[in-house]
C-alpha cells in the first residue's frame, strides 16, 4: 500500500514538472515570433539584413554634424540659406548612404556663422529612408550631383524640415558628445559630397528611443506608396485602421441586432416546431462555405453595382449568422417565461417584450455575441481583398497583404506595422481576457 | 404556458398573433436567401452554361463544365493538394492543442495567464502570421536555413520549393494555441470530479489518469474537432494563397484557389460554378456526418 503511494506521488510529480516545463516551452515557442517581430520592427535596414538574426536590435547612434560657413561672403539671406540647404542634403543622404552599417538613426545638422548658429536641421533615418525609396529621391542615384538636381534639396528640406534665422537660433551647438565617426564622416563628405561650409566637429550619442521612433514614419509609410489615394496620402497607415474598424463595427451591431430579433421572435413566438425550422434555416446558410460561395457572390454584388465600395464590405453582415441565433435562443428559453406572461396581461405589445424585458437582460450574451463577431470576422481576408480595388477601401488584412507584395518594402517596416495591428488587439484580449475564454467556451458548448 | 395566453387573446386577433412573427421575421429571412441561398442556385445555374459575362448566361451546355473539369490534371492536383494540407495538418498540428490543454489542466499558479497567451494566435490576423513567417523561411535571411546550417544541412528554398511549400504553410500551426485549447480544457473540467476521485484512490494518478480516464471523456470533443479540422481544411484559402498564390508550379492550389483561378485568370465562370458546386457537396456530406456524430453523443 504504502510503496503504491510512493509510486502514485511520483508519477503524480512527474505529470507536473512535465506539465509546467512544457506549458513554458510552448509559451517560449509562441512568443518568439512575436518578440522576434517587434525586435525587427526596431532594426534599421541594414540590420534587418544581419546572419544570423539578432534578438535584440542594435544601440542606436544620434550624430550632430556642425558645419562653420563664416569663411564665406553671401550676397544675402537667401543665398545663405540656398547653400546650407545644399549642405544640410548632402551631409543626411550621403551620410545615410555610406555608413548604413553604423546604426545612425538621427542626424543632426548645424550651420553656425560668425559664433552664431543660424540653421538645424534634424532627421530621423527612416524619414530619410521613405524619401529615398518612396520619395524625392525615389530610384536615384545617391550622388552629389543628383541629389542636389533642379529644386531637389529645396523639397527634400521641406519634407524633412529645417529652422533658419540669420540673427541665430535660440539652440546651440551640442558639446560634451563622443567623436567617433569625425574620421569616417570628413573622409566621406570631402570625397563624395563636397561641401560648401567647413566641418567643425562630428558628436555622437547613444539615444535608444530612437528605435521605437521608427513607428512614426512606419505609420506614415503608406501615404508615400500610395501617394495618389487621398484618404491614405492624408492618414496614412491609419486609413485602413479606420476601414477595418468600420467593417467590423458593422458586423458586430447587425450580428447584435438581427440575431436578437430573430432568436426573440423563435424562442418567445414562435410553437417548437416552427422554431426548429426557422433555426435550420439560418444555420444552413450559415455552414455554406465561402470558399464555393465566393464566386457567385461576386457576380451578384457586380451586378448590383457592389463592388469597390463600402457597400460590397458591409452587406455580407447583412444577414444573421444561423450560431449566434441559436446561442441567443438558448439565453431567451432561460428568462423565465412569468416575466412575458405579466407584461402580456397589461397588454404590452412584442415590441415593448423586445425592448423592455429582453434586451436589458442579455447584457452578457450582448457581449458574447459581439466578441465572437470580432474573433470570427476581423481576419477575413479574400472577401474584402476581391472587393477592392481602390486602396482608400483597404481593411488591415488586405493593406498589409499588399504593401508585404510590394518589393520596395523593407521588412523593418512591415514588422512594425504588423506589431501596431496586433498590439491593440492583444492589449484588448489580455484586458477582457475573462469575456473572451467564457465566450469561446459558450462556442463550443452545444448542449 | 405559451398556450395559455393565446387562449386568453379574443378570436380575432388570434391570426394576427400567429402571422406577426413570421412578419418580422420575413426581412432577415429575405436577407438570408438573397445573400446566401441564391448564390447557390445561382452558381449551379451558371454551371451548366458556357457563361458570358456581357450577356449572361451565354450558351446551355449542360454538364458539359463538369465533364471538362473533371478531365483537367490541375483540377485533381488541387484535391491532391488539399488531402496533403490535410494529411500534414491532421499529422503535425492536430494533436497540439489537445496536449496544450491536457498540460494546462495539471496548472494551478499558471493557467490563467497561460490560457490568455493561447488565444492569441488565433487573434492575429492571418497577414501578420505571413509576414512574420515569409520572414522566418527567408531562404537568404530567414532563421529556419540558419536553423539548418547550424546542424550542418544544406539550405532550402522553403516557400519557393514545391515540396516543401505545403509544409511551410501547414509548420506555423504547430506552436499550437488557439481556441480549440480552450475547448478542449473545458471539456476536461467538465469531467465529474467524482471519477477522477475514485481514479485517484484506485492509484490512476499521473500520465495514466490522462490516458484511461481523461482523453476517453473528451473522446467526444477530439471526433468534433477532427471533423472541424477536415471541413476547415477542405476550404484553405487565405493563407496557401497569402504565402505563395498556390504555387510555386500549382503545389499549394488548393480548391478555393482552383476556384478563384478559374474566375480569375481563365475568366472561365462555368468551370468555377461547377468547382464551387463539387466542394459545396463535399463540405456538406462532411457536415452531415459531424451533426451525425452531435447527435449520437447527445443520446
Amino acid at each position: 500500500m504504502n510503496k503504491n503511494k510512493i509510486k502514485c506521488d511520483f508519477s503524480e510529480r512527474l505529470l507536473k514538472f512535465c506539465a509546467v516545463f512544457f506549458s513554458l516551452l510552448f509559451a517560449a515557442l509562441m512568443l518568439y515570433p512575436l518578440i522576434f517581430a517587434f525586435s525587427s520592427s526596431m532594426k534599421d535596414n541594414a540590420k534587418i539584413y544581419d546572419i544570423p538574426p539578432k534578438l535584440l536590435p542594435d544601440a542606436a547612434n544620434s550624430i550632430s554634424v556642425v558645419l562653420d560657413y563664416s569663411d564665406l561672403n553671401f550676397m544675402n539671406e537667401e543665398e545663405m540659406k540656398d547653400v546650407m540647404m545644399q549642405d544640410n542634403i548632402s551631409t543626411m543622404f550621403g551620410l545615410n548612404y555610406k555608413l548604413a552599417d553604423s546604426s545612425i538613426m538621427e542626424i543632426h545638422v548645424y550651420g553656425t556663422y560668425k559664433g552664431k548658429t543660424v540653421f538645424h536641421s534634424r532627421a530621423h533615418q527612416m524619414k530619410l529612408q521613405m524619401e529615398r525609396d518612396y520619395g524625392i529621391y525615389a530610384s536615384s542615384a545617391i550622388k552629389s550631383n543628383v541629389l542636389l538636381h533642379g529644386d531637389r534639396y529645396k523639397r527634400a528640406c521641406e519634407s524633412i524640415g529645417y529652422t533658419f534665422d540669420t540673427n541665430g537660433l535660440p539652440l546651440s551647438v551640442p558639446t560634451g558628445l563622443e567623436n567617433n565617426f569625425f574620421n569616417d564622416v570628413s573622409h566621406i563628405l570631402s570625397e563624395k559630397y563636397p561641401l560648401n561650409g567647413s566641418l567643425v566637429s562630428v558628436g555622437n550619442k547613444i539615444k535608444n528611443i530612437l528605435n521605437l521612433e521608427s513607428f512614426k514614419y512606419y505609420l506614415q509609410m503608406p501615404s508615400y506608396i500610395y501617394p495618389e489615394s487621398e484618404h491614405i496620402a492624408k492618414y496614412g497607415f491609419m486609413t485602413f485602421v479606420i476601414n477595418s474598424i468600420i467593417v467590423i463595427g458593422f458586423a458586430m451591431i447587425a450580428q447584435v441586432i438581427l440575431c436578437s430579433i430573430c432568436a426573440f421572435v423563435i424562442s418567445r413566438l414562435l410553437s417548437r416546431k416552427a422554431g426548429n425550422f426557422v433555426l435550420l434555416f439560418f444555420m444552413g446558410a450559415m455552414m455554406i462555405p465561402f470558399a464555393s460561395i465566393m464566386l457567385p457572390q461576386l457576380i451578384m454584388y457586380q451586378k448590383m453595382g457592389a463592388y469597390n465600395n463600402y457597400t460590397a464590405l458591409l452587406l455580407p453582415f447583412l444577414y444573421p449568422y444561423g450560431f449566434y441565433v441559436y446561442l441567443y435562443k438558448g439565453f431567451f428559453d432561460k428568462i423565465p417565461s412569468s416575466y412575458f406572461e405579466a407584461a402580456s396581461l397589461d397588454g404590452a405589445s412584442n415590441l415593448y417584450l423586445y425592448t423592455k424585458i429582453c434586451m436589458p437582460l442579455s447584457k452578457p450574451i450582448i457581449s458574447l455575441i459581439a466578441l465572437q463577431t470580432f474573433i470570427g470576422n476581423w481576419n477575413d481576408f479574400f472577401w474584402a481583398w476581391m472587393v477592392t480595388e481602390d486602396q482608400n477601401l483597404w481593411t488591415l488584412n488586405v493593406a498589409l497583404y499588399n504593401i508585404s507584395n510590394n518589393m520596395g518594402t523593407k521588412q523593418n517596416a512591415l514588422m512594425g506595422l504588423s506589431i501596431v495591428t496586433i498590439t491593440p488587439v492583444i492589449l484588448l484580449s489580455i484586458l477582457f481576457s475573462r469575456q473572451l475564454k467564457q465566450s469561446i467556451i459558450a462556442s463550443g458548448v452545444k448542449e | 404556458m405559451k398556450q395559455d395566453i393565446f387562449k386568453i387573446s379574443s378570436s380575432s386577433s388570434t391570426l394576427r398573433r400567429r402571422l406577426a412573427p413570421w412578419c418580422i421575421l420575413a426581412i432577415p429571412m429575405a436577407c438570408t436567401i438573397w445573400l446566401k441561398y441564391y448564390p447557390i442556385f445561382n452558381a449551379f445555374y451558371i454551371s451548366l452554361f458556357k457563361y458570358d459575362p456581357i450577356n449572361p448566361p451565354g450558351k446551355f451546355v449542360g454538364l458539359e463544365n463538369y465533364i471538362g473539369m473533371f478531365q483537367m490534371q490541375y483540377y485533381w492536383e488541387a484535391w491532391k493538394n488539399s488531402f496533403v494540407f490535410l494529411a500534414l495538418q491532421l499529422s503535425m498540428c492536430f494533436f497540439i492543442p489537445l496536449i496544450q490543454a491536457l498540460l494546462l489542466n495539471e496548472l494551478i499558479k499558471l493557467q490563467k495567464c497561460l490560457t490568455t497567451l493561447y488565444i492569441l494566435p488565433a487573434l492575429i490576423p492571418t497577414s501578420v502570421n505571413i509576414i512574420i513567417w515569409k520572414w522566418i523561411w527567408h531562404p537568404e535571411y530567414g532563421i529556419a536555413n540558419q536553423i539548418l546550417n547550424f546542424f550542418g544541412c544544406q539550405p532550402q528554398a522553403w516557400l519557393s520549393d514545391p515540396n516543401l511549400v505545403k509544409f511551410c504553410i501547414i509548420f506555423p500551426g504547430v506552436l499550437g494555441g488557439g481556441l480549440t485549447v480552450l475547448l478542449y480544457l473545458s471539456a476536461i473540467q467538465r469531467i465529474s470530479s467524482d471519477i477522477l476521485e475514485s481514479a485517484a484512490l484506485d492509484g490512476c494518478t499521473g500520465f495514466s489518469k490522462i490516458i484511461h480516464i481523461i482523453l476517453p471523456n473528451i473522446s467526444f470533443m477530439i471526433s468534433i474537432q477532427a471533423i472541424m479540422c477536415v471541413i476547415t481544411t477542405m476550404q484553405f484559402l487565405d493563407a496557401p494563397y497569402m504565402y505563395a498564390s498556390g504555387g510555386p508550379s500549382g503545389a499549394s492550389t488548393t480548391q478555393g484557389i482552383f476556384i478563384f483561378n478559374a474566375f480569375n485568370q481563365d475568366l472561365n465562370y462555368g468551370r468555377g460554378s461547377a468547382a464551387s458546386i463539387i466542394l459545396l457537396l463535399v463540405i456538406g456530406i462532411l457536415t452531415l456526418i459531424q451533426m451525425h456524430f452531435e447527435k449520437t453523443e447527445k443520446e
